[in-house]
């Protein structure tokens, strides 16, 4: 097995391609990244997770027994959409970093001018200006539905409307970093469903409102440590610098900091 | 004669314990240079690091006067070059007119409408202009090579690699691939391999036969018919005394080597020497075991 492991070694790097340094181009990230945004609003996976998380959510208010007025059912779409959304960026964004793996075009991206780094930054701003912009429209929606209604108002401010797109970007950040080091496509179900049943999610909350004591500036904290993170990781797939290393090392120390300070004594 | 635009000089590749180049000498000047070899011989290698996208393990190579190891000039040759692979790979999902341009992007075509304009131009130069918004999922094997062929084309690159690129094309796209191909040789550099001696001869004023990861023959297409002068016979049966014989759609039997009993000499193609070429150097390799 050493031997075989050797060779495929020895292989790897005498058949590696020599990348295009510097820096990538911003009007061709720009350019990509509106491709990459399109493509993922439009991949079956975040349709069908956003429609899926709609149904969800009309189903268990329909338990309820109903009796919703205007800005409840709103909320009550706009929070299904949400989870939706969330479950879907994870899944498209994964795709879409995989997507030159899984299509075999190393080799004619490699003969071009672009550093590999232009993809990778493409992913990110595809993911801003679909996902993350679609879940900032979500949230305005919600906004104004919880404003509208008196009961609802209360625990809607800045701070929970700021999380959302935050966390649409950071689960998309996820979603692109294990797209760039793990070459399947079980790679995104399998961070989903590792972050719901060991209860990673329900430890450390993405969304969490003012009213249930959370630090905010450390939850806010956790939340820029987690995108970090995982931007610096999809990054130092592409070129596998010290600094890129350090800077997702640095991330995840803050990130384990502030997630365990950010919970309120005695817990949520 | 113009300065060489690919230059490699006594340049050694090996994949483990298989020797794929080994102390190969080659250089191309503008205009269109044919490799021709047997499976294995090394020519994809050789446009591999024509096309900067392997190193060598020993030797030198130049292109367009830059040295691609070198990171700077390894992107002034990129941003000069056309790439078209033996495998290309191509995101499916998009349509054609999508991925050539999202390559025409990576090429640093940032400009909206002028990128849109290229990309228009390079798929109607390869018959594409009715098909440039279906999936390339459901476009045919030889559609795809077109796909591959006009990405390759896309900003009239300097220099044009091409592997194999008339593998699954229709005898129509080959000819138009031909027009294509020579329309843009004159102070172009193209480079390409091929196992269609047709296409070589009907394309290229040179020709470099590779064989075990080394330059065979290096000249003009007659002068690779030349080898086998005088060596090509066409007879009634078949001879045990030929080192290469078929059998011809008019029932006589073509003869490469030693003339056999009551055959004719015949004019030698450009396959004749090919195969007389390489043949010879497998037989001495059979001998000699």
């Amino acid at each position: 097995m050493a031997t075989s492991l050797r060779t495929a070694l020895t292989d790897a790097r005498a058949s590696a391609i020599p990348h295009t340094q510097g820096h990538p181009s911003a009007p061709g990230v720009w350019a990509l990244g509106r491709i990459e945004a399109r493509r993922m609003l439009l991949h079956p996976s975040f349709l069908i997770a956003t429609a899926f998380g709609l149904f969800l959510i009309r189903g268990l208010a329909g338990t309820m027994g109903g009796g919703f007025d205007l800005a409840e059912t709103l909320a009550w779409l706009v929070g299904g959409a949400l989870i939706g959304v969330f479950v879907g960026t994870v899944l498209t964004a994964n795709v879409a970093a995989l997507r030159q793996h899984r299509d075999h075009t190393q080799e004619l991206f490699g003969a071009l001018p672009a550093p590999p780094e232009s993809r990778t930054a493409s992913v990110f701003v595809g993911l801003l200006l679909g996902p993350v912009a679609f879940s900032v429209v979500l949230t305005v929606m919600a906004s104004w539905a919880f404003r509208i209604n008196d009961d609802m108002a209360a625990s809607m401010d800045l701070f929970l409307a700021v999380q959302v797109p935050l966390t649409v970007f950071a689960l998309g950040a996820i979603g692109i970093a294990v797209g760039r080091w793990v070459p399947t496509l079980l790679g995104g179900p399998v961070v989903i469903a590792l972050h719901v049943f060991t209860g990673v999610i329900w430890a450390v909350p993405w969304i969490q409102d003012t009213g249930s004591g959370i630090d905010r500036p450390r939850h806010m904290l956790y939340l820029v440590a987690a995108i970090t993170m995982w931007t610096a990781l999809a990054f130092a797939r592409d070129r596998r610098t010290p600094v890129r290393f350090a800077i997702a090392a640095a991330a995840f120390v803050l990130g384990v900091v502030m997630a365990i300070q950010q919970a309120p004594l005695g817990g949520y | 004669m113009s300065a060489p635009t690919v230059e490699i000089t006594d340049v050694r590749k090996d994949f483990g314990r298989t020797k794929a180049l080994a102390g190969l000498s080659f250089d191309a000047p503008a205009g269109i240079t044919g490799l021709l070899g047997p499976n294995g011989a090394g020519k994809t290698t050789l446009l591999r690091m024509a096309a900067t996208v392997l190193a060598p393990d020993a030797g030198q190579i130049r292109l367009l006067g830059w040295d691609p190891s070198i990171s700077d000039e390894r992107l002034a040759i990129r941003r000069r070059l056309g790439y078209m692979p033996q495998e290309p790979g191509f995101h499916r999902s998009f349509t054609a007119f999508e991925f050539v341009d999202y390559i025409a992007i990576l090429k640093e075509m940032t400009e909206r409408s002028s990128r849109h304009e290229e990309v228009r131009r390079v798929l109607t130069l390869v018959g594409l202009e009715g098909v440039m918004d279906r999936k390339i999922k459901a476009l045919s094997g030889g559609m795809r090579r077109r796909v591959a062929l006009a990405q390759a084309l896309l900003g009239d690159p300097e220099l044009l690699i091409l592997d194999e690129p008339t593998a699954g094309l229709d005898p129509e796209q080959r000819l138009r691939f031909r027009e294509i191909v020579s329309e843009r040789a004159g102070d172009r550099t193209v480079v390409l391999s091929t196992h269609q001696t047709e296409d070589v001869a009907a394309l290229c004023p040179r020709v470099v036969v590779m064989l075990d990861g080394a330059a065979l023959f290096d000249g003009t297409p007659n002068e690779l018919s030349d080898v086998a002068t005088g060596r090509v016979w066409l007879a009634s049966e078949r001879s045990p005394q030929a080192r290469l014989s078929w059998r011809t759609p008019d029932g006589t039997h073509r003869h490469i080597g030693d003339a056999p009993d009551g055959a004719d000499l015949v004019p030698p193609t450009l396959e004749d020497g090919y195969l007389l070429l390489v043949g010879e150097r497998a037989f001495g390799q059979d001998e000699a075991a």
